[in-house]
């Protein structure tokens, strides 16, 4: 290789650079609710979760010039979150350095390849958000209450518990049934929109 | 049907809502959810709700707090990715050219399109939402156009160019081939450096991960990898699993060419002669004639017979795994092998992790398990035995004789290698699908890849765990007998000083001498003299008393059994 075509090289390489850049910090604004949402799954502490979240696009950015044509770019970035998420509790002394609760891959599937992973898959965690906002507003007064404390004001079963007079488990599975009850809310919300986009 | 659910749900409840659970109650939701499709699908739901409500708050509020983070660390990080893309500028097929076309002129163009949005400026979130959507569309027709850009260059170049491309062509589209390790190539160079390597190399292009697999992992590269597993920790074993658990075995290519290539060969010369090949199971295609060389040979099930060229004869069933190193020496990893030495073939040597056997004209049994114990058992002639021990170590080594002490064990040491749970599975072109784990001799067969993924995982996960404890519990027991172990021993009038373990060690081993010479001379060995340890004093008259002693002074390390030995010269008189 000459001294020409090296300078060529190099500046090639160089707007490829900028070129992925940019394409970079468009695939993490895009993108980044559906990462930050996906470790939530599994990361008790909304710290680690984006600490872990933040290494994904690392990731991405160092693989960008790898990704191919075949699926698209929300996929490839999650494949690669699910991953992030595997090796994280493979590293066992990472593990225990975890805090709060995380809940491993052996209970919650971060494989890409199961359809189970992500009940929304096809939407963004942006549309899921907004639709997640409407859900909450139809909720009677008592369960949205609720939500808002557990969720919002960050309030512990037991603490509810104790100022509703009722015990922490009793709370903690009404949560659960709120939670349903949001996914069936939300699900139906999206498959309309579906339909409306359809026709 | 409803009880375990209930229980199930409950724990899971607590687990969602911050609680840590106890181990036991983690693995029982574990088990619950495993054996009940429908209430992980409603677990899985209910964690994406959950982590949903979470971000309704903190992910909306800090979007722009959080790109900023990333772009950061991905600008400081700019100057090495400039540097790796220099080095990985290699020779490739025009197929790949392609691919790798496809990928960057995707990027740029999906960038162009988004130009008019000026980054890092905050947004009302519902205005942000759409502006996503309209994004996604023209991301959508940039694909489009994109793909056609694609298929047009690809014409033009396989066109052009039906050969292999030189990196340098004047080509428009060649400049873009200035990216990361190629997937397609069958052997990443770093593919075999740390164990952070080997897992970023497999996260970073997981899309094509389960295709990028099957051209990647050759046969050789599951012998060595195999090869390194007990030199491991156990979580950077789990690490490399995939690239040969999930390789296709009955790949035709023979291993020869690929063992030339690989660092830790001694000899690319083969001495060993496959003699008899009954229903094998492997990944190899090897037939009765083939020769072997020094490589890591994995028989899953059948039967194998090697005659090695200076006239050992060696026999192994499956489950297997062994490595013949010269046509004196074989490493036995895991498995029973038949061992057969005639006359010329003497100081025939078999090494497993625990043990050395030396043959001295016979015919002898070896076997490892999971835990890498050695068992050897000779059957006709005469064999020396000892363990694998460290430079500056010492150790004894044993004769066996048949009808003497003709068995001998050898356990795995703790702080240096554990029970490494073996995987393996093996894939046909129609779909063919069989896993195998075993862990602590208990061996597991799977016909459905999903099942054996998991229980491959976690029997990791568990080993990881439990070989920490040990690890830990060896250490505290190790430190404690350093530090109270120092005293003398009177033992038949002779004085000996001692202040470490290894000098227990040691002096029970020079005691076992004095014994087999006084009762060598009088028939009837001495056993009187005391045990001062930490300041205690224990005076023994008897055989039994000096027994007690031993176990009392010493603890775990009087195991070393003078008292087993003295039974061995009692037998072999």
């Amino acid at each position: 290789m000459t001294a020409d075509s090296n300078a060529i090289e190099t500046e090639r390489s160089e707007k490829t650079r900028e070129n992925t850049s940019e394409a970079f910090e468009d695939i993490l604004r895009l993108y980044q609710a559906d990462v930050r949402v996906l470790m939530r799954r599994h990361f008790g502490n909304s710290a680690e979760a984006d600490e872990v979240a933040q290494e994904v696009f690392v990731q991405v950015y160092q693989s960008m010039a790898k990704f191919r044509q075949e699926g698209s770019v929300r996929a490839w970035v999650l494949a690669i979150a699910r991953n992030q998420v595997l090796l994280h509790f493979r590293n066992e002394s990472r593990r225990r350095r975890l805090t709060g609760s995380a809940i491993p891959p052996e209970l919650l599937e971060v494989e890409a390849t199961t359809g189970d992973a992500d009940p929304f898959q096809h939407e963004s965690a942006q549309i899921e958000l907004s639709a997640l906002q409407d859900c909450l507003q139809r909720l009677d007064d008592q369960p949205r209450a609720l939500v808002e404390a557990f969720y919002f004001q960050g309030q512990s079963a037991e603490s509810i518990a104790e100022e509703t007079k009722k015990n922490a488990g009793a709370i903690r599975m009404m949560l659960m049934r709120i939670r349903k009850q949001l996914g069936k809310c939300i699900r139906g919300k999206l498959s309309l929109k579906n339909g409306e986009t359809h026709d | 049907m409803t009880e375990p659910r209930t229980a199930a749900l409950t724990l899971w409840s607590r687990l969602i809502s911050g609680e840590t659970l106890e181990e036991v109650e983690l693995r029982r939701l574990i088990d619950l959810t495993q054996h009940d499709p429908s209430l992980r699908k409603e677990i899985e739901a209910d964690a994406t709700l959950h982590a949903l409500l979470r971000s309704m708050t903190d992910v909306r509020q800090t979007e722009d707090q959080f790109t900023r983070s990333v772009l950061e660390r991905c600008h400081s990080l700019e100057s090495n990715v400039g540097r790796s893309v220099e080095a990985n500028r290699v020779e490739s097929e025009v197929d790949t050219v392609a691919f790798e076309v496809a990928a960057a002129d995707r990027i740029p163009r999906t960038a162009s399109v988004n130009d008019t949005s000026p980054p890092l400026v905050a947004s009302r979130p519902e205005q942000r939402g759409t502006n996503y959507r309209k994004r996604r569309k023209s991301s959508a027709w940039s694909a489009i156009a994109t793909t056609v850009a694609v298929f047009a260059c690809f014409g033009l170049i396989a066109w052009t160019q039906l050969g292999p491309l030189p990196p340098q062509t004047g080509n428009e589209s060649t400049p873009e081939v200035v990216q990361g390790p190629n997937p397609e190539q069958p052997q990443q160079p770093e593919a075999a450096a740390t164990n952070q390597d080997v897992a970023s190399s497999s996260v970073e292009d997981p899309a094509v991960n389960n295709t990028a697999l099957e051209t990647t992992a050759s046969p050789d590269a599951i012998a060595s990898n195999a090869g390194d597993a007990n030199q491991l920790p156990p979580n950077a074993m789990e690490v490399q699993t995939p690239a040969h658990a999930e390789n296709p075995q009955m790949i035709p290519e023979v291993p020869t060419q690929a063992i030339a290539n690989r660092p830790d060969v001694k000899s690319p010369l083969q001495f060993v002669t496959f003699t008899k090949v009954e229903d094998p199971v492997w990944e190899r295609t090897n037939a009765i004639g083939d020769r072997l060389g020094d490589e890591i040979v994995r028989l899953f099930a059948g039967s194998v017979e090697l005659t090695f060229d200076q006239g050992a004869v060696v026999t192994v069933d499956g489950p297997v795994e062994f490595r013949p190193l010269s046509t004196g020496q074989l490493e036995l990893r895991r498995g029973r092998l038949l061992a057969s030495v005639p006359q010329q073939a003497i100081g025939f040597t078999v090494s497993t992790p625990t043990s050395q056997v030396v043959d001295l004209g016979t015919e002898f049994e070896v076997a490892v398990n999971d835990e890498g114990q050695s068992d050897v058992q000779v059957l006709r002639g005469e064999i020396e035995v000892g363990p694998v021990i460290a430079d500056g170590e010492e150790f004894q080594k044993w004769r066996l004789l048949p009808g003497k002490f003709d068995r001998a064990s050898f356990f795995a040491r703790p702080q240096i290698k554990g029970p490494t749970p073996m995987s393996a599975s093996l894939r046909g072109p129609r779909g063919q699908f069989q896993g195998f784990v075993s862990l602590n001799g208990q061996a597991a067969e799977f016909s459905s890849p999903e099942a054996f993924d998991n229980v491959r995982r976690r029997a990791v996960t568990e080993l990881a765990r439990s070989q920490q404890t040990a690890l830990r519990q060896w250490k505290e027991f190790v430190d404690s007998m350093q530090k109270n172990m120092q005293g003398t021993m009177n033992f038949n009038g002779q004085e000996m000083p001692f202040g470490s373990l290894q000098d227990v060690m040691r002096m029970q081993r020079q005691m076992l001498e004095n014994v087999q010479k006084a009762g060598g001379n009088s028939g009837k060995p001495n056993f009187t003299g005391s045990i001062n340890v930490n300041g205690k004093v224990i005076t023994f008259k008897t055989r039994e008393e000096y027994e007690a002693a031993r176990q009392t002074a010493f603890g775990p390390a009087a195991t070393f059994g003078i008292g087993d030995v003295f039974e061995e010269d009692r037998t072999s008189r």
